[in-house]
């Protein structure tokens, strides 16, 4: 599954750091997600469309065969 | 998987622990004073021990024990109490942030745990059928073998992302 959290942090100028904390999860969760080795569940995956202010399609995408 | 108790619990379950090895010490100290006299008028041997004829297991009735049978089972049965409860007390307590990604490396521990607790005494009944590890102690093995994968996959894991740092 490919992710666009890296960019949806880019356009809103945050830190991992940052982020981690607004929606309750320590930094290397962050990061073990843009690297693409922990796929978060739906709960995480919904707050953090909810802090972007965009749908979770939009930070996540199935990759071709999946 | 779920956890319950704060992260103070851990250390408690340590200490736990830690009381328990005193315990098994001082429960085990005839069979410890037994080899030490033993390993100096006779020498130690290995393949007897792999093989179950020890002296542990047969002890030596010249010897005099300082402790009964009774007191014996005591302090061994103190010991796995309060190992299994610090073990226990350790798997149920939180991370400082105990978030879901913590949640999966603890399920992935506890899957590896399992593994190797089957490995490891898989290959202890095929080399020796005399070892004594039933019951309680394959539990008591499992939790130790739990703390120390679920250490590691943390340390390898987090140590993975302060490298690949990139904020």
């Amino acid at each position: 599954m490919k992710n666009y959290l890296k960019v949806e942090r880019a356009k809103k100028d945050i830190t991992q750091a940052t982020l981690a904390e607004k929606i309750g999860v320590s930094r290397q969760t962050i990061n073990a997600i843009e690297k693409g080795k922990f796929i978060p569940s739906t709960l995480l995956a919904l707050k953090m469309a909810r802090y972007f202010e965009t749908a979770v399609g939009d930070i996540f995408e199935l990759e071709e065969g999946e | 998987m779920k956890t319950y108790l704060p992260n103070y619990f851990k250390l408690i379950g340590i200490l736990f622990v830690v009381i328990a090895i005193i315990f098994s010490f001082i429960g085990e100290i005839d069979v410890h004073s037994e080899s030490f006299i033993k390993s100096f008028t006779e020498g130690s041997n290995f393949a007897r021990g792999l093989a179950g004829k020890s002296e542990i297991t047969h002890p030596d009735p010249n010897i005099n024990p300082n402790l009964t049978k009774e007191t014996y089972d005591m302090y061994i049965m103190i010991s796995l109490f309060f190992s299994i409860s610090g073990f226990v007390l350790y798997l149920f307590s939180k991370e400082k942030i105990d978030d879901e990604y913590i949640q999966h490396i603890r399920l992935k521990s506890i899957f590896q745990s399992l593994l190797a607790s089957w490995l490891i005494y898989a290959v202890v009944k095929l080399i020796s059928s005399n070892y004594q590890l039933d019951g309680i102690y394959i539990l008591q093995l499992q939790l130790i073998i739990y703390v120390i994968v679920f250490r590691h996959n943390k340390n390898v894991e987090f140590s993975e992302e302060e490298i690949a740092l990139e904020d």
